[in-house]
């Protein structure tokens, strides 16, 4: 299985300092592969969350890492009915060979331009390498 | 491929090795997240996700 930029993907289980973390959703931003830390990584995401509630929303919007990625269901085809966001500023680095996911969508390339803007102002983001350890 | 893929990065590496970065753990990362809730439908590969802007027509 492979993936492209825009995918959005679910790992369905990957470990994390001995835990399993289970079915989380992820925007690919770069299949360009390279190293990190030495490390060897085929992808670079981000992960997508729900809000629960609008004081969730209010909340989580106050962060500005925090990318709004849909208002409605207009803007989301066959999605889960709530508005989410895109944690923009933390970049998750993966090994292919080593996360069990799957293919389930992809975003719009007006929203990969979007996105795209929202990092370029981004002053410190976050890198999260422990998958490929 | 999909005319909804794009070849090109969303966002590459030295643009973000350029800003100011620190490493943090996956438990940290995902404390606050609220993973989304996808339908059996979409979970299953019988239909496909697509997220777009605000107007934009999917």
């Amino acid at each position: 299985m492979s993936c492209q930029v825009g995918d959005i993907i679910v790992v369905k289980e990957y470990k994390s300092q001995g835990r399993t973390l289970k079915q989380h959703s992820f925007v690919v931003i770069n299949t360009d592969g390279g190293q990190i830390q030495g490390l060897d990584y085929d992808v670079v995401c981000n992960v997508m969350s729900s809000f629960h509630s609008e004081v969730h929303r209010q909340h989580k919007l106050s962060y500005p890492g925090n990318f709004e990625y849909s208002l409605s269901d207009e803007q989301i085809k066959n999605g889960h009915g709530k508005p989410g966001f895109i944690k923009a500023d933390q970049f998750y680095f993966f090994d292919l060979q080593k996360i069990d996911y799957y293919v389930i969508g992809s975003i719009t390339p007006n929203l990969s331009k979007a996105l795209q803007e929202f990092v370029k102002q981004l002053k410190k983001v976050e890198f999260i390498t422990e998958n490929l350890t | 491929m999909d005319e909804m893929h794009q070849k090109s990065p969303i966002v590459f590496l030295e643009e973000l090795l350029g800003k100011e970065h620190t490493f943090i753990s996956s438990e940290e990362s995902l404390r606050d997240v609220v993973p989304p809730q996808w339908s059996d439908d979409v979970l299953s590969g019988k239909t496909k996700v697509i997220v777009g802007v605000k107007d934009e027509v999917l």
